[in-house]
This record gives C-alpha cells, sequence and structure tokens, in this order.
C-alpha cells in the first residue's frame, strides 16, 4: 500500500505557542485533501521510563492544562538537533527530576494522534540515582515536583488515565511485569 | 503543587477541509504569575474506540492513511461522540458505521487524555463476538477520502501494531492487555 502523494500547498499557521500545519494530498480516489496536522514536522520528543535500584519508577508530578489535572508523567522533552534520543533521555531525566541514569536502552516510538507531525520516542533508564548538578532547573522544581511511584501504580496509572504518556507503558509492558515480580 | 486558575480562554479554528481547534487557556498560580498555553481539541470533546473481537479472536481493524505520520495505520474504529450522546452508544454507533460489525457484548476498559495539552477525552471499549450486519460499513466522507478499509488481524498483530508505531491510537492494547493474553492461550 503506497503513501499518498504529498503536493507541495502547505500552510503553516503559528497560534501563540502551536504551529498547525496543512497538509496537501492527492488521494486514492483522485481528489486532493488538506489536512490540519499539529507540531511542526520532524518535532522529536523522549520520555523515560526511569528506575532507581530499587525498582521504584521515577516521574514528574505536574498541572496538565489539556485535562487541567495533576498527573504523574514520565520525565522528558524535546531532542535536540544531533542529539541521540537516549542522550536528550539521560539529559530530560537529569534536568527535570535530578536523577542520573545508570544504563539507558531504547523502547520504541509512538505519534500519540493521526494528526500528529511529532514523534515521541521512548526509552527505559535503570539504576537512576539522585545527583543533580546546575542543570536541574530551579524553574522547572516550581512547576514539577519529583515522586517515587511503583511499577504496579505506573501501570495503574498508564491505564487509569493519570498520565499521558501512557503509550510507552504499553511498549514496555511485559518488562516492567516481569521487574515488579 | 501550585494551583492554576483559569483567568482568560481564547479560541480559534484552524484548516481548511480537517479543522483543528485551537484553544489558547490563560492561568494564574497563587504567587501572581500568568501562564498562556496552548492546547488542542474542543472543550469537552469526546471521542471513542472499539477494541472489536470477532467470535474466533480476529480483531476488527480500520487501515487508514493518516495525514499526521503519512503512513496506513491499523487503527481500531472509533471517532468523534454527538453532543450528549451516551459513551458506550457512540462507541457502538462508530463500530457499525465505520466497519459493519455490531458487538454481543461490550465492556468499558477507560479514558484516555491522549496528550497533556490536549481537552479531549477518549473512552475505550473492548467488544466481543462481533459480527458483521447485513448493510456493511456507512463511512463518512473524511474516512471514504482517506480510503478506510475493514481488516481482520490476529491479536498477537495487534499488540504487536500497537508496539511498533503501526496503530495512532493504542490506549485500549494497554488497557486489555492481560485479557488479550489470556484469550491468545
Amino acid at each position: 500500500m503506497k503513501p499518498w502523494k504529498r503536493l507541495p500547498q502547505t500552510t503553516v499557521d503559528k497560534i501563540s505557542y502551536r504551529t498547525v500545519v496543512t497538509k496537501t494530498f492527492e488521494m486514492p480516489d483522485g481528489q486532493t485533501g488538506q489536512f490540519g496536522t499539529i507540531w511542526p514536522e520532524g518535532q522529536v520528543f523522549v520520555a523515560v521510563i526511569a528506575l532507581t535500584p530499587e525498582r521504584q519508577v521515577i516521574v514528574a508530578r505536574m498541572f496538565r492544562v489539556g485535562p487541567e489535572q495533576v498527573m504523574d508523567e514520565l520525565p522528558g522533552g524535546y531532542v535536540d538537533a544531533g542529539e541521540t534520543v537516549e542522550a536528550a533521555g539521560q539529559r530530560e531525566l537529569l534536568e527535570e527530576t535530578g536523577y542520573r541514569a545508570g544504563t539507558v536502552r531504547y523502547l520504541g516510538k509512538n505519534h500519540k494522534d493521526a494528526y500528529m507531525n511529532a514523534t515521541w520516542h521512548f526509552v527505559l533508564a535503570t539504576d537512576c540515582v539522585y545527583q543533580p548538578d546546575t542543570s536541574h532547573q530551579a524553574e522547572a522544581e516550581e512547576h514539577i515536583e519529583t515522586q517515587l511511584i511503583s511499577i504496579d501504580q505506573l501501570i495503574a496509572n498508564a491505564r487509569e488515565d493519570r498520565m499521558t504518556d501512557a503509550v510507552g507503558v504499553l511498549i514496555a509492558y511485559d518488562e516492567l511485569r516481569a521487574l515488579a515480580n | 503543587m501550585k494551583k492554576f486558575t483559569r483567568t482568560e480562554t481564547i479560541r480559534q479554528t484552524v484548516g481548511l477541509r480537517f479543522k483543528h481547534d485551537i484553544v489558547i487557556k490563560k492561568f494564574r498560580t497563587e504567587d501572581g504569575l500568568e501562564h498562556e498555553f496552548t492546547t488542542w481539541g474542543n472543550e469537552g470533546g469526546r471521542a471513542g474506540a472499539v477494541l472489536a473481537l470477532t467470535p474466533d479472536k480476529q480483531v476488527v481493524t480500520v487501515r487508514q492513511f493518516r495525514a499526521g505520520p503519512e503512513r496506513w495505520m491499523y487503527d481500531i474504529p472509533g471517532g468523534g461522540f454527538e453532543k450528549g450522546e451516551d459513551p458506550e452508544a457512540g462507541a457502538r454507533r462508530e463500530l457499525a458505521e465505520e466497519t459493519g460489525y455490531r458487538p454481543g457484548s461490550m465492556t468499558f476498559l477507560g479514558t484516555s487524555s491522549r496528550d497533556g495539552y490536549c481537552n479531549m477525552t477518549w473512552y475505550f471499549y473492548l467488544a466481543t463476538d462481533c459480527v458483521p450486519l447485513e448493510q456493511g460499513a456507512v463511512l463518512d466522507a473524511e474516512e471514504l477520502e482517506q480510503g478506510a478499509e475493514t481488516q481482520l488481524i490476529s491479536i498477537a498483530q495487534l499488540i504487536a501494531n500497537a508496539k511498533t508505531d503501526k496503530m495512532s491510537d493504542p490506549h485500549a492494547v494497554l488497557m486489555a492487555y492481560d485479557t488479550l493474553k489470556e484469550l491468545m492461550k
């Protein structure tokens, strides 16, 4: 099955912090279709399932402005140009929570929504220890509270709408279950 | 945890045929600071999807070209609910319209907010003993244009798709994971 043909007409609207990209495709029936998508094309994020040596999960408790609820999210953020996903995960974990990862392993990726241009990558970090340096930002501390929760609690949160990066938990599900036992 | 109080809301719609609702929310925290965030999706908007199994444990999926990743994805049937529509009735209607299947029984799996900046809520259901209706699928204009096509796949394939970015919304697979593994035995 071939991808649709992308036509050159593309509109980029910036509304406050949000970018909407309207893409034009030639569809299988020969008609032209315009689709509004969000995030700049090629935007890359990383989220980290980070475990301490005692197999506690390090989560970033924060207020989420979409659902307007406090949620226990996976630490993460933008992958910078030229940076590997694994390195970005380590950096974001340290900046957001003050924890330094022992080992980092790639898990997988997802798009979150059919109309999103961004890709979210997930990594598993083990043997994470609290060792903050100057990159652990004071600003992050104001809005984000680092919490340690059990693996079972992480799985329950992912299933019960208490985190938005739940797909990372799905990708790592079998391994997390094994680690919890 | 700081308390965020909403002080202002600005709504805009972007896009030509397939539109996106963008909602700028302004909040104030107790320390007097103002915060502006740009969220997407209608506030109070609801949608749903059904993980639908046939009596011989095949999964009813809809293959669609998706404009974000620009690839064909194997999604589970679903869509937006109508105003005031009961979530289970909405999920049942979407299953029938997109695939032409009717469920034997339906179980509620849970809800998802999908993204930290998304205002909508998705409802997920597990449907078993799904059988095709006589009239088949009744696709809407958008689904037709996207070349939506019903495909039956195995549970093992569904789980693999959900973990390898071949599904745009794999939350139902996470919610039903243990049940699905049982059914595979």
